[in-house]
């Protein structure tokens, strides 16, 4: 994972710890931003690219669960990682539940420091990736005109052209020119990428009606 | 300018001291000369002088001399041998300043008046004799113009009267006297009073008789005889006797009450009665020498009879005649001898004694019985000190366990800056990067974060000591900051926010620092607990310190259920508890802290709902 293009979150309301975690952070390559507070850091990042945060458990305001909530509504790309003085053990469950990807106890070993760092910038790319591709297929759907995306959900179920056409009560053929329309706005060669498509996007397969 | 002013008033003022000096020394010695007219072993002459001698005494203390002269005119009437006498005594007192001049006695004053220097005849003078005008016998007492007469006026006929009538039985009446002129002037006025009053009665009277036989008659009187020995100076053989010599005899062989005239010889033998006394004519002489000595004139005191005329008994002869319960007899009499037996005469005293001892036994008992619960109390105290000390390190610990959480929290920071600090450093040296300034940073952040754990353990040392510290000059405010920050992971691990106000200055008191962070631990738990079952956007414990006058007041708030009225009473007493765990102790233990500090704490309902602990310290005010 490239450290520069990184960047870490870390959220302590101990300067001490925020300076020390910091520079061994730093002592290893990463980029490293510290806050004392929540409200000060919902408040001033807009970061969307690789990183993570270190979050605290114990913080004044706003606890570190608390904040976690906010942090994977604002920032979809930076997971979370729990760093707590004396983790007990209910609170690492409810951190775990709700998606922390690591819960650190004070003192922290520097090796399962920097694992779980690397495995949360991973996250965080592949976040990063998942969300991009999304974003592309949003946007071919969005090309469909009406008919095409009407027929795109025909057509994910698996049916036949000429089943089609009978369905909505068309030519066989303009169902079939339309389906290419499709496939080239969509840039897919097969049914399976389509269904592929429609998963990521939640798209449901139209409703056949058997009774014709 | 003032210069002569000042001048005069150093002189008048040493003046002043000198003329005041001056007159001390002249408060001058009161010269007094007693001339008596017979020899010195006159027996009245003995209460007469101490009469004059007490009231001296009391008015001029030591500064008074006494100069004494006997003329011994009985035997040494010769006027011969009077004008050698006198010129010696003439002699003697040009020396002296003499301020009075007291004659005493027969004759005194018409020998003196015909012997002595100018300078003693016109002294003040006083001038004392028996007076038997009414008999025609008229002493010569007036010395000068300057005289006070002090006739004693002697009338055997009270006296003879007064004891008749306390036996009202007796028959036969004796007069016994010598052959003196005074002996038998007295005997005559016995026997003209007795030959008007007494007709019923047998009166003898005996003179002219030896001693012998005076008293070998006295050994044998019938029944119901009474004598009267008014004067007995000479026997019929020309002995010499004076009267209480004379009148103890008579008495001692009598076998019926003796009686005389005067207060001399009682106390030897003759019963007493209403008599004339020497002792309170002398008491009068003083007096009267006193006020002359002092300025009165002497002509302006006068003698009455009621000045030495009274009661006088020997309490004995009253007992042996049976008298002692006679009527006539006055309680404001005087009597001598008085002989009461043991028990009678300290019955009072013997009382008081007995109640005394009685009183002191049931102290001394109430004593040991004290002193016997005073060790039980101690022991009980002692024993109370000990448990509470227990309860204190008990509820200290209860209160560190309650917060091991916390507290290894805290603990856990500064070993994990240690930790992740030194980890950078060795992670700096291999990649190289390690400059000089960086690595001191470095080790610096590591002796910083070691020295704030250390001090974290030592104040979790200085909380578990049993011990109570010395009290000393600490900052309430950073007290409550300590406790809040120590909390405050507890609290966050009840969702418990905690807001603290506390005045901008720092507020200084006298006190254990350890032990007001227990009461502060010890209220925010209670605060804590009594918030466990309600919402958790609710669940504030609010943290106050305002100044009330010379006192610091701290407020520890919730918003719980508050306090039960009923409950509010035994709040700070032991063993009361609510809550399901704990000892019941914390707020005694908290009443005692405070107390010891000379504070006071309470509890009250916050109208909003919850409860406010407070309690109040007095400021140290700045030197």
């Amino acid at each position: 994972m490239n450290k520069t293009n990184s960047k870490i979150f870390l959220i302590d309301d101990d300067k001490e710890i925020c300076q020390s975690i910091s520079l061994l952070l730093k002592s290893c390559g990463y980029n490293v931003e510290t806050f004392h507070n929540t409200g000060q850091f919902l408040g001033t990042v807009n970061y969307n690219d690789v990183g993570c945060i270190l979050l605290d458990v114990f913080l004044e305001g706003k606890t570190g669960l608390e904040l976690q909530e906010e942090v994977e509504t604002k920032f979809e790309s930076l997971p979370i990682i729990f760093i707590s003085g004396h983790g007990t053990i209910p609170l690492s469950v409810e951190a775990m539940k709700k998606g922390a990807l690591t819960f650190l106890q004070k003192p922290i070993d520097d090796k399962e420091l920097f694992n779980a760092i690397e495995e949360a910038l991973k996250k965080s790319q592949a976040l990063i990736t998942k969300h991009s591709e999304i974003e592309k297929f949003k946007s071919s759907i969005n090309s469909l005109t009406a008919r095409e995306h009407e027929i795109f959900r025909y057509v994910i179920t698996g049916m036949l052209n000429k089943l089609i056409a009978a369905e909505l009560g068309i030519a066989e053929h303009t169902v079939k020119n339309h389906r290419l329309n499709i496939t080239e706005k969509l840039g897919v060669k097969s049914v399976a990428e389509m269904v592929y498509i429609a998963e990521k996007l939640n798209i449901k397969g139209a409703i056949i009606n058997h009774s014709s | 300018m003032h210069k002569p002013i000042i001048l005069l008033l150093v002189i008048l003022l040493t003046l002043a001291n000198i003329s005041s000096g001056y007159s001390q020394q002249f408060e001058e010695t009161k010269n007094v000369l007693i001339i008596f007219g017979l020899s010195p072993n006159q027996p009245a002459y003995i209460p007469l002088l101490n009469g004059v001698r007490e009231k001296l005494d009391a008015e001029f203390y030591e500064n008074y001399d006494l100069y004494m002269e006997y003329l011994d005119l009985r035997r040494y009437a010769n006027a011969n041998f009077q004008q050698e006498l006198f010129e010696s005594i003439n002699k003697k007192y040009r020396e002296i300043r003499i301020d009075l001049l007291i004659c005493i006695g027969i004759n005194a004053v018409p020998t003196i008046r015909k012997f002595a220097d100018t300078s003693l005849l016109e002294l003040p003078t006083i001038s004392m004799d028996m007076d038997f005008s009414d008999y025609g016998y008229v002493p010569d007492l007036r010395l000068n113009n300057k005289t006070t007469i002090v006739n004693m006026k002697v009338d055997p006929a009270k006296s003879i009267a007064f004891s008749i009538k306390l036996f009202p039985k007796i028959s036969s009446v004796y007069f016994l006297a010598g052959i003196s002129p005074l002996d038998k002037l007295l005997l005559t006025i016995g026997r003209e009073w007795a030959e008007k009053n007494l007709q019923d009665k047998k009166v003898t009277y005996v003179t002219d008789l030896k001693m012998q036989e005076v008293l070998e008659k006295v050994r044998k009187l019938p029944e119901n005889s009474i004598v009267f020995a008014g004067s007995f100076n000479l026997d019929a053989d020309s002995v010499e006797y004076n009267n209480p010599e004379a009148i103890r005899l008579i008495s001692s062989q009598s076998n019926s009450p003796v009686f005389g005239y005067t207060d001399i010889g009682i106390g030897e033998g003759p019963v007493g009665g209403y008599i004339a006394s020497f002792a309170e004519v002398g008491l009068f002489v003083g007096q009267a020498a006193v006020k002359i000595l002092n300025g009165a004139d002497p002509n302006s005191i006068k003698v009455s009879e009621l000045d030495y005329y009274e009661y006088f008994f020997d309490w004995r002869q009253l007992n042996r005649w049976k008298l002692l319960n006679s009527d006539l007899i006055p309680t404001s009499s005087t009597f001598i001898r008085e002989d009461i037996s043991f028990v009678d005469r300290y019955k009072w005293i013997g009382g008081l004694v007995l109640l005394f001892l009685v009183l002191q036994t049931l102290l001394i008992a109430n004593l040991f019985r004290l002193n016997r619960n005073q060790k039980l109390m101690t022991k009980k105290i002692i024993d109370t000190e000990n448990r509470y000390r227990e309860f204190l390190h008990e509820d200290r610990s209860l209160r560190l366990g309650q917060l091991t959480a916390s507290l290894s929290h805290e603990l856990n920071q500064p070993l994990t800056a240690i930790l992740s600090t030194a980890q950078a450093g060795i992670n700096f040296i291999n990649s190289n990067e390690a400059t000089p300034d960086l690595l001191k940073q470095i080790f610096q952040k590591i002796v910083e974060n070691d020295k704030r754990g250390a001090s974290i353990l030592s104040s979790i040392r200085g909380m578990m000591k049993l011990e109570s510290r010395e009290k000393e000059k600490v900052n309430l405010n950073s007290l409550i900051d300590e406790v809040t920050s120590v909390y405050r992971n507890e609290a966050s691990l009840h969702d418990i926010k905690i807001s603290v106000t506390l005045i901008n200055e720092p507020v200084y008191i006298f006190a254990d620092g350890i032990q007001i962070q227990q009461v502060l631990l010890n209220l925010i738990f209670n605060a804590s607990q009594s918030m466990e079952k309600i919402n958790a956007s609710k669940k504030v414990i609010s943290i106050s310190n305002s100044i009330n006058n010379t006192d610091v007041i701290v407020s520890v708030s919730d918003r719980g259920t508050g306090i039960n009225e009923a409950e509010k009473e035994k709040l700070f007493k032991p063993f009361i508890t609510t809550k399901q765990e704990g000892t019941g102790i914390g707020l005694v233990i908290c009443r005692s802290i405070i107390e010891d500090h000379n504070g006071k704490i309470w509890a009250e309902n916050v109208p909003d709902g919850g409860a406010k602990f407070s309690f109040s310290l007095k400021v140290l005010k700045d030197e």
